[in-house]
């Protein structure tokens, strides 16, 4: 073994390197505060690892990102770990680096002739920013590319060479195609962690050229390295390995959601983002560009940023000079500060901001959506966005938000959640032609309220007269037809997921009966099944609520069909091309089927093959 | 997760704790601290290797029943004939509905038809078939009888270096008699003189 070590020490000089590095004398003996350079290179080992690990299974490009960190996450065993304890580290990696710095500052161990050490701390803070907004954008979903889109159109303000650089950067004038997600990854993972290889090396390199910067404790005595400072000095690794674990788990742990860090639904351009935001190392930045509106954002974005850096990297001189190094400590100080204040003003403003926070739920749940499609269907070739805007779940509600909430209401807000402030002039359609939305049609209270008639042009019209005189004075005998009426159109509504028995099936078909008789008087102003006025005022309850009807309805509710002449202010939305054929179907999908729980397509009615005496048979 | 290594480390700094034998205390200190320093270490890389060996527990996704042709489309002159095997197949995170996977010889005599593997059982390369029903491979000195056993010389007199005839693969009988080919595709292990599926 001797012999081996003293053939590889003559060879290599290896074993004398480590025994120099290990028996280094501390001055003062063991110390905590000189653990912080230990875990900055901990935190960057993190990196490498877990980072090579996710490039052996990421694939960049505008198709496939999102594609192939989805199959990471949700089809790899521990990729959801993998790709938090990346994301996570990722910060606890700036946030250590900056502390660091600050504690180089403090003990002013930017003096000469330690300048040089101090510029490539410095410069490792910039790296770790570019690191940052170039990881956000690998992910491709819409938090990571709005994330990394907003810094590069900031480039933009940097007079002269923004716009050149940008356009290399993203590979174009648009942010967004392959190739951002190529030069973004091959900076991500080639130039910019080889430049914090170059500096960690660097770095060492000039410790031992200079010796390292002890902060001497008189009256203790000096000791090695290994073991008391290495203990030391692991021990604060592994709490940093134990805090990016925490942060990994802590929704599974604090309220049992999903491990790691959730994916948002793939990158749209096209499709807002309202709930963009860097991620919380950086909230600071971004509340500094709300503190600077309109032209004056140049400041916040480059002006500040920049002449911060500056100021730090002029240290070493101001340390000359008598007051220069309490100059110094003040300023990384009131630094320290004004992030803490922007941060937690800007996290602050999101608390108390409704809209926000409903923005964040709505992206988690597309997110979530995205992926319960990608696993259940499948991702086509050209990609997982296929599946979203095909989707009734995720495009339901913005086209009904787009198209339909200046009337309507769905469960009172927007379809999307927001709530709005005006009454609402046409009916609240969560539940459309449900059992509920009609019991509260025949509620006399309910019918003229702004839910139902209350906001349109048929408000004192003869349906909400008939409620609430006719149908307000029902006995016991006429309210049963009705109830079977109801059951008559709910089945005929054909909503997926229901189940009917042999005796709910009887109720069916004797409300479809009683629907066709004069006595219970819907035939007055409807049609049914063929019988009825032509010349009726009233939709055509045929098929009343199932999909093809709605569709019809949307496409043009002036037809004979439907309101025809009397029909208030619904837009023909088919009839004037106002929304594509297939734009109809995803709002009516969605109406019919908000959870996406079933398959959209048409099933027959539910129906007794023989009203009374045949056994059931359960429709769908 | 790291194991626990508190009992130790507090033993090993209490100031209340019995003095022992320096060289015993230190020993403890030391193995503290490379266990520490494993347990950071681990982390990261139990993630990591969790991720990339992922392949090891993903099942084969061959061996697969595959409509190839119908019989009426193959010529009935005992000699091969190449067709492409296009199936359904999910790659990693992309599903193709349809989408060529490789190729067969399809040889057709009467009612009976075999099907051979066109990878060359050596290294893997495509077989090509000549005119008069034997086969080449273009990469190394490999050559094959109609009936996909190994010519031990080539047509250059050089000795064939692949250790077993082309791979023979399953027909369907069933569908034959609907006048189907359909065929179980599967992939072999090359280089070895037995045919083991991959």
């Amino acid at each position: 073994m001797n012999a081996l070590i003293s053939w590889l020490d003559h060879r290599t000089r290896i074993p004398t390197l480590l025994h120099e590095l290990l028996f280094e004398q501390i001055p003062g003996g063991p110390r905590w505060r000189y653990a912080w350079g230990s875990t900055v290179l901990f935190a960057f080992f993190m990196q490498l690892v877990t980072g090579f690990c996710m490039w052996m299974n990421y694939s960049p490009s505008a198709t496939t990102a999102w594609e192939s960190v989805y199959y990471i996450q949700h089809q790899m065993t521990g990729g959801a770990i993998l790709r938090g304890l990346h994301h996570y580290t990722a910060q606890i990696f700036v946030v250590l680096l900056a502390l660091h710095t600050g504690q180089m500052v403090i003990d002013g161990a930017y003096r000469a002739p330690r300048e040089f050490r101090f510029w490539i701390t410095l410069l490792m803070l910039n790296l770790a920013v570019f690191l940052s907004v170039t990881g956000w954008a690998l992910p491709w979903d819409q938090r990571g590319f709005y994330g990394s889109f907003i810094p590069t159109n900031l480039m933009l303000l940097a007079p002269g060479i923004g716009p050149v650089v940008r356009k290399i950067v993203i590979g174009g004038t648009e942010y967004g195609g392959h190739h951002t997600l190529t030069r973004f990854f091959s900076l991500h993972v080639g130039l910019l962690p080889l430049l914090m290889i170059t500096c960690f090396v660097l770095r060492m390199a000039l410790a031992r050229k200079h010796g390292r910067h002890w902060v001497d404790h008189p009256r203790r005595a000096a000791a090695p390295f290994w073991p008391d400072q290495f203990l030391r000095n692991v021990a604060a690794c592994l709490v940093v390995a134990l805090l990016a674990l925490f942060l990994t788990f802590r929704v599974r742990l604090l309220n049992g959601g999903a491990i790691g860090v959730p994916l948002m639904a793939p990158a749209d351009s096209s499709q807002p983002y309202s709930a963009a935001r860097p991620e919380p190392v950086f909230i600071w930045l971004f509340q500094m560009l709300k503190e600077f509106p309109g032209h004056r954002e140049v400041i916040g974005a480059i002006v500040i940023p920049g002449a911060a850096m500056t100021l730090l990297a002029l240290m070493p001189f101001i340390g000359r000079w008598k007051l220069g190094r309490g100059f110094n400590i003040a300023f990384v100080g009131a630094c320290g500060i004004a992030i803490l204040v922007l941060g937690g003003k800007a996290l602050w403003a999101d608390w108390h901001d409704e809209d926000y926070r409903n923005a964040l739920a709505r992206a988690e749940s597309d997110g979530r959506r995205a992926v319960q499609l990608a696993e259940q269907r499948g991702i086509p070739p050209a990609g997982a966005i296929t599946l979203v805007r095909d989707d009734p779940v995720l495009q339901g509600p913005r086209l009904f938000a787009q198209n339909c909430a200046s009337c309507h209401r769905y469960d009172g807000h927007d379809g999307l959640g927001n709530r709005k402030s005006e009454t609402p002039t046409a009916a609240d359609l969560k539940g459309f032609a449900t059992r509920q939305w009609l019991d509260g049609l025949f509620d006399k209270d309910k019918v003229a309220s702004p839910h139902y008639f209350g906001g349109t042009a048929f408000k004192d019209g003869e349906m909400v007269q008939f409620v609430q005189t006719t149908v307000a004075g029902y006995d016991d005998e006429k309210r049963q037809r009705l109830e079977n009426i109801k059951q008559a159109l709910v089945a005929d509504a054909n909503l997926p997921g229901q189940v009917y028995d042999e005796a709910k099936l009887a109720r069916v078909a004797a409300g479809r009966a009683a629907l066709k008789t004069k006595a219970a008087r819907c035939i007055n102003c409807h049609i049914y099944d063929g019988a009825g006025d032509i010349e009726h005022d009233g939709p055509d309850l045929t098929a009343y609520g199932s999909r093809r009807w709605t569709i019809d309805f949307i496409s043009n509710a002036a037809h004979e069909r439907f309101y025809g002449t009397c029909n208030d202010r619904m837009p023909l939305y088919g009839q004037k091309k106002l929304l594509t054929q297939r734009q109809i179907e995803l709002i009516v999908d969605w109406l019919r089927d908000p959870m996406g729980q079933h398959d959209t397509t048409e099933q027959p009615p539910p129906q007794a093959t023989q009203p009374t005496t045949q056994p059931a048979t359960r429709p769908n | 997760m790291p194991e626990s290594h508190d009992s130790q480390a507090d033993a090993a700094h209490s100031p209340h704790a019995p003095v022992e034998q320096p060289n015993r205390r230190q020993f403890v200190k030391k193995s503290v601290a490379l266990a520490i320093a494993g347990a950071a270490v681990a982390t990261p890389v139990t993630a990591g290797l969790l991720v990339v060996t992922d392949p090891l527990r993903k099942p084969a996704s061959l061996g697969m029943p595959v409509l190839i042709t119908a019989i009426s489309a193959l010529p009935n002159d005992g000699k091969p004939h190449r067709f492409p095997v296009v199936m359904e197949k999910t790659d990693a995170w992309t599903k193709h509905d349809r989408v060529a996977v490789g190729q067969v010889y399809l040889i057709r005599k009467g009612d009976t038809v075999r099907a051979l593997s066109a990878e060359c059982p050596h290294a893997g390369c495509k077989v090509d078939a000549l005119g008069d029903g034997a086969f080449a491979c273009p990469c190394h000195d490999s050559e094959f009888a109609a009936d996909g056993s190994i010519k031990p010389l080539t047509r250059g007199g050089k000795r064939t270096v692949s250790p077993r005839g082309l791979d023979e693969l399953q027909i369907d009988a069933d569908a034959l008699k609907r006048g189907e080919v359909v065929v179980l595709f599967q992939k072999f292990q090359t280089g070895n003189a037995q045919k083991k599926a991959l």
